[in-house]
């Protein structure tokens, strides 16, 4: 069996259905992504999986053990907030000893724990500082270290960098996959970022509306997007109607397709890449430099592709150009409806 | 168990409601009510004491003596303070720290206190002005200072002073005109609210009233005082009377606050 | 040079017209008043002494308008403060619009204190008061004495409702759900969150709404003189007779009085530093 089953999970506030039918299951030490827009139900997903919001059908059972009437207090679970909540009366490393202190664990063992982990989130020299006088990458090290010290069963991160920079935020990424990595800690974490889904995750589980609408390793959401919210949210998918797929691609579906602006070439196919057989003529109308990365609009009458090439200098077109394109084969991903 | 702790906290807060409304209530049916002797509910109901309260010249005329002491003096405080504040938001902002000791200085000395002194200071001497109008309206002036202060101060803040003066300043106005022109018309909605809220609570002074003027100037609070021997049902009119026109003002002023 | 002297003079100019007249009408009516207080509680006939402190001292009558006044600040305090708390957390867990509306109640009842509130309290409590007779129909109650500490006791709590709900208010508004979301996931119960979280959080707040409490109730006067007729024997109600009586007037005295009244106040003000003082957190709010 595994670590943590999810079955036939559904929640609604009153009249509202934010989700039904969710099932999946996670593998002891993986990491997961809750990936979906704001307002999909992800985070209520993940409140419902801690305790912190009731179910309204259906179970969570983790390590073979039902969980789902269980309080919060008794699930065994650490959760790192997007707001950080951390108790602004009590310095870092208060914080950080809370829940062992809860648990009455001894005043030695505590000191001890508590080292290692501020440790482990690089945290020495603030230690005891109160909340407010840390800046918002450090609290989130302190909230980090907080769930982390109780040894949780599974370890939840609510959207946990939405609210640092940019340059914190990478920073963070791979802090916490490292040490998710090193403790082995199941992690169930939450974003509406698909870099940050595919940088860290083992799985995906992409969410739309209140569904599971897809789920794999980031490669394969990533690659094979299976319909065009998938398409539409992971990447910049270059999404064909049913009879110009036919025209093109030669597809027999009647499906509508998906195909990633790297996998278009202009004028010459990539050496040891199979491609479609028709070479589809168009205009260059637009090009835009995306620093490795050239993105050119080409406009074939009845559609406009996104076309990225490697910025190498060898292959520069000019808005107003004619040019041809060939489409890889493999990558033309039919998309259900 | 969600639901139970909801219904819990609604039954708390209908209880307090309950016990804050109880004395409006009975004074209100005290103040309709034909008699209303040793018995749990009154016998019959009218409206008399309305009539006879709008029919009362001494009532009518402190009713007017209040309005006219309440106005002047956050008038003259508004007028004082307006120029004061644009100063020290503007270039002495070392005065804030002053002007939150001032605005703590009426909680920390009770009015009482104070009448102590401004009786003996203006009784006679060089300006003899205790029992009059002009004592009411210049202990009215200190009474209002932390309010529109605050509401004044929060409006500032708000805006962007420097920036606004500097560019009516570049485009030719002086600093008075870029006031009067540019910042003045921002802070309406601050002076309304202070002028709201200062008002009820002057409407309601009684301390200074009592103390310093008594009858010699008789404001309403002073008149309610003076009518309680009269009629009970006459005075709950009264009262019911006050704090309906207080009511029209702190729903203005929240109105107002509101907006924002 | 001439110039600049010249910009100097308007500028010291346009500082004295803007703040000259506050000065002048706060110094006259706030400032002057304590200070002529406070001077005139050490003159006794014309001689410095501290005749009038001893009077004080030695006045049963006196000491009991202090025991009176104390008594009836503290315990109207605590009462205030402790339904203001259970208010303002039961505020929390209802729905936006019936927390603004009695947030907008409140406030407006705020108003209803002094001379209208004792008249109120006369109809519903006083020996033939609709609330009296009920609660002697039930049993609850023999007699009571509207006009006695226990009346007074009531009409106190009840004018410290509305301040302490508005002061807590905001302080509450600050404490966040997912602290208590937290706290469960760690393993703290209910009671432990509320230990060790939100009190430590609230207690500036708590202690900051006491004092104004108490303050708020040791100056209190309009209430008691309506309610009484000035016949209570309390801090307030005892300094204006002594300058505004009909008997004889003791200014002196009356300032003494008021003297210590303030010296009460600050000592108050400075218990709440000394216990904010204590915790870092605190001190920083």
């Amino acid at each position: 069996m595994s670590y943590v089953v999810v079955q036939n999970l559904a929640k609604s506030f009153g009249d509202t259905l934010v989700f039904s039918n969710i099932n999946f299951t996670i593998e002891k030490g993986e990491f997961i992504t809750l990936l979906g827009p704001s307002g999909c139900g992800k985070s209520t997903l993940l409140r419902c999986i801690a305790g912190l919001n009731s179910v309204s059908d259906g179970h969570i059972m983790v390590e073979g053990q039902e969980i789902t009437d269980l309080p919060p207090q008794k699930r065994g679970i650490g959760m790192v907030f997007q707001a950080y909540a951390l108790f602004p009366n009590m310095t870092a490393k208060e914080n950080i000893a809370f829940g062992l202190k809860i648990r009455g664990e001894d005043k030695e063992l505590i000191e001890k724990k508590v080292k290692e982990v501020i440790e482990i989130v690089e945290l020495q020299g603030r230690e005891d500082h109160l909340i407010d006088e840390l800046s918002g990458g450090q609290r989130q090290r302190v909230a980090l270290a907080r769930a982390l010290v109780t040894r949780p069963r599974i370890l939840f991160l609510d959207e946990p960098l939405s609210a640092l920079d940019a340059k914190i935020r990478k920073r963070l990424r791979y802090l916490i996959r490292q040490v998710q990595k090193d403790m082995g800690l199941t992690t169930i974490f939450v974003t509406h970022d698909q870099e940050e889904a595919m940088v860290m995750s083992d799985r995906i589980f992409l969410m739309n509306a209140g569904n599971i609408v897809q789920s794999g390793t980031p490669d394969e959401v990533y690659t094979r997007p299976q319909n065009e919210f998938v398409a539409g949210f992971m990447g910049n998918y270059n999404i064909v109607n049913e009879a110009l797929s036919r025209d093109y691609f030669g597809t027999t579906s009647g499906l509508k397709t998906a195909v990633r602006p790297e996998a278009i070439f202009i004028n010459e196919k990539a050496q040891g890449v199979e491609c479609t057989e028709k070479a589809v003529p168009g205009k260059i109308i637009f090009k835009q430099l995306l620093g490795n990365v050239m993105r050119y609009s080409v406009d074939t009458k009845g559609a406009e592709f996104s076309v990225d090439v490697l910025n190498s200098n060898e292959q520069i077109y000019n808005e107003g150009d004619e040019v041809k394109l060939y489409f890889t084969k493999s990558e033309i991903n039919e998309l259900r409806a | 168990m969600q639901r139970n702790n909801n219904l819990l906290h609604r039954i708390v807060i209908a209880v307090v409601v309950l016990v804050m409304v109880l004395p409006l209530v009975a004074t209100l049916l005290y103040s309709l009510s034909t008699h209303w002797g040793a018995t749990i509910l009154p016998d019959g109901f009218t409206f008399k004491w309305y009539l006879d309260l709008l029919g009362e010249p001494r009532f009518l005329a402190s009713f007017g003596r209040s309005l006219l002491v309440c106005i002047c003096g956050l008038f003259l405080c508004i007028v004082v303070m307006l120029p004061v504040i644009f100063l020290v938001f503007l270039s002495l902002p070392g005065l804030k720290k002053v002007f939150n000791f001032i605005v703590v200085l009426p909680f920390a000395v009770p009015p009482v206190v104070s009448s102590v002194g401004l009786l003996q200071l203006y009784s006679d001497g060089f300006l003899p002005i205790s029992g009059t109008f002009w004592i009411l309206i210049f202990t009215y002036f200190t009474i209002v200072i932390p309010f529109v202060y605050r509401s004044m101060a929060n409006s500032f803040a708000a805006i962007n002073l420097h920036d606004l003066v500097d560019a009516a300043r570049l485009l030719g106005a002086s600093t008075p005109k870029a006031f009067f022109l540019c910042v003045l018309p921002n802070l309406k909605k601050g002076i309304l609210s202070a002028c709201f809220i200062s008002f009820s609570i002057l409407f309601g002074e009684f301390v200074f009233a009592n103390i310093l003027v008594g009858s010699r100037y008789e404001t309403m609070q002073i008149y309610l005082y003076n009518t309680r021997s009269v009629s009970g049902h006459y005075t709950s009119a009264l009262v019911i009377f006050y704090f309906a026109f207080i009511f029209v003002f702190t729903l203005l002023a929240n109105r107002i606050g509101n907006k924002k | 040079m001439v110039k600049k002297h010249y910009h100097h003079m308007s500028k010291a100019l346009t500082y004295t017209a803007c703040l000259g007249p506050f000065a002048i009408l706060f110094f006259l009516f706030q400032l002057a008043p304590i200070l002529w207080v406070v001077i005139n509680s050490f003159i006794y006939e014309g001689e410095f002494t501290f005749d009038n402190y001893r009077a004080i001292w030695e006045s049963a009558f006196t000491m009991q308008a202090f025991y009176n006044s104390l008594w009836l600040s503290l315990i109207s305090s605590v009462l205030g403060l402790l339904i203001g708390l259970i208010t303002v957390n039961s505020l929390r867990r209802v729905p936006g619009k019936i927390r603004n509306a009695v947030i907008a109640f409140i406030n407006m009842s705020s108003n209803f204190s002094g001379v209208p509130l004792a008249f109120a309290f006369i109809i519903i409590l006083g020996t033939n008061g609709a609330l009296t007779l009920l609660l002697r129909e039930i049993g609850l109650i023999d007699d009571f004495e509207l006009y006695g500490k226990w009346g007074l006791l009531a009409i106190y709590t009840y004018f410290q409702i509305p301040l302490s709900v508005l002061l807590l208010y905001p302080a509450f508004d600050s404490l966040k759900d997912e602290w208590q979301e937290a706290a469960a996931l760690l393993g703290a119960s209910i009671w432990q969150y509320v230990y060790k979280v939100a009190l430590p959080i609230l207690t500036p707040a708590m202690i900051g709404t006491f004092v104004i409490l108490i303050a708020n109730a040791m100056g209190a006067y309009a209430s008691v003189y309506a309610l009484t007729t000035g016949n209570y024997n309390v801090i307030t109600i005892r300094i204006a007779a002594l300058v505004s009586g009909d008997i004889f007037l003791e200014p002196n005295l009356a300032a003494a009085i008021s003297v210590v009244l303030m010296l009460i106040m600050a000592f108050i003000v400075m218990i709440n530093y000394t216990v904010l003082n204590r915790s870092r957190y605190a001190k920083k709010q």
